[in-house]
């Protein structure tokens, strides 16, 4: 009779007896923290009001747990009793224990430790997405206040207010949505003449300028050169037809048809250690010619 | 295509103005590359790396430029320019190369 096992049901085995060690590793972990919320509960481990078994208990049940994958089976199991406990201290102590306890700063501060406990990658994630969310509206708040306070500045010295372009993902949506220069009823052109048309008069000097705030951070966690070029180059492009835009609307405004000797300017006014900012001017002469 | 920086062609008669047409490029990009660049200049006192660079760039710049006037159905590009802009900054010596002229067809 052959005894000989085949490699794959040895296979099987060893999986079977590692879940297994898994439950047993589990059920410890979860006796050991129920263990633990007990003594904290009797002992009436308490600060001001709350008992510590409610953070204490999952932090032992996962350590133990953890502690005897890590040793056993050379991997973790990723804390499933701290999660138990963490079911079974509210339920008890939130529920059963005292129901009559409402929603104030404490309770959400216990509560977030309590989660932080049963699932630290989870909690700790959105503690940091929260935290950026939270500075990103303090900016974007400040942004607006000093905006505010520049157009005031501005209308009160009588000078004109420029807005300095900051390019985020959601210009880019906006990028798509820009009209095509040339299909708005004016010629852009950067001759000094208009071939076979008469002009018929010349509306002066037109100039459109915008300005592109580039944050070289951004651009310098793109680890690929080719990425980090193509990004400033969008951002230029669409800042460009952007200016090339006012000026059209401009041209409309005095009933222009056409502008001539176009001139497109790229100047880097200011370099900050995060920052660059690059002012795009485009210089042309409006007229108006026979069609 | 003919690509001239006239604002004429010299016997021909223009059909159409399409518009401004442009091509950008960045060249410059790596600080390293710059740097042993120069060293090679020292060294083997041939045309430099970065000239060559500079001329794909250009190159580069030009062709955008072409391919957006060939897809309005131009033939020519006229009052042709070609710039050349230092952006700086901590990206380094990064160079926006701009060409931008007025697509037309002609007879």
């Amino acid at each position: 009779m052959n005894t000989e096992k085949h490699p794959k049901q040895i296979e099987q085995n060893i999986k079977d007896n590692t879940r297994l060690k898994i439950l047993y590793y589990v059920l410890i972990g979860t006796a050991v923290g129920l263990f633990v919320y007990w003594i904290c509960l009797v002992t009436h481990f308490d600060i001001l009001g709350w008992n510590l078994g409610l953070i204490l208990s999952p932090l032992s049940a996962g350590y133990v747990e953890t502690h005897l994958a890590r040793r056993y089976i050379k991997k973790t199991t990723g804390a499933i009793s701290s999660f138990i406990l963490f079911l079974v201290t509210v339920i008890y102590g939130f529920i059963l224990s005292n129901p009559s306890l409402g929603l104030n700063p404490l309770t959400l501060i216990a509560l977030i430790f309590i989660l932080q406990s049963a699932t630290p990658r989870t909690v700790n994630y959105i503690l940091i997405r929260t935290t950026f969310i939270i500075f990103q509206c303090i900016h974007s708040i400040k942004d607006r206040i000093k905006e505010s306070i520049d157009k005031k500045i501005h209308k009160t010295k009588g000078t004109p207010y420029v807005k300095i372009i900051e390019l985020n993902k959601n210009d880019y949506t906006i990028k798509n949505n820009l009209p095509d220069i040339n299909d708005l009823g004016i010629i852009f052109s950067t001759t000094n003449q208009i071939s076979g048309k008469k002009i018929v008069e010349y509306k002066g000097i037109y100039e459109s300028k915008n300005f592109l705030k580039y944050d070289q951070k951004e651009a310098i966690k793109y680890k690929d050169i080719e990425k980090k070029g193509s990004a400033l180059l969008k951002d230029i492009e669409f800042v460009k037809n952007r200016t090339l835009l006012d000026l059209s609307k401009q041209l409309k405004k005095d009933n222009c048809n056409g502008i001539l000797e176009l001139n497109i300017q790229y100047d880097n006014i200011k370099i900050e250690k995060t920052y660059l900012i690059i002012q795009i001017s485009i210089i042309g002469t409006g007229i108006v010619y026979e069609d | 295509m003919l690509l001239t920086s006239t604002d004429t062609l010299e016997k021909k008669n223009i059909l159409h103005y399409y518009g401004i047409v442009t091509g950008e490029s960045l060249l410059g990009a790596n600080v390293y590359k710059d740097l042993f660049s120069g060293i090679r200049d020292v060294v083997e006192g041939n045309t430099s790396k970065y000239e060559k660079e500079l001329q794909e760039a250009r190159k580069h710049a030009v062709s955008i430029m072409q391919k957006k006037a060939k897809e309005k159905g131009a033939n020519a590009i006229i009052g042709l320019k070609i710039s050349y802009d230092n952006l700086g900054g901590t990206m380094g010596n990064t160079i926006l190369i701009t060409a931008y002229g007025t697509a037309v067809k002609y007879e």
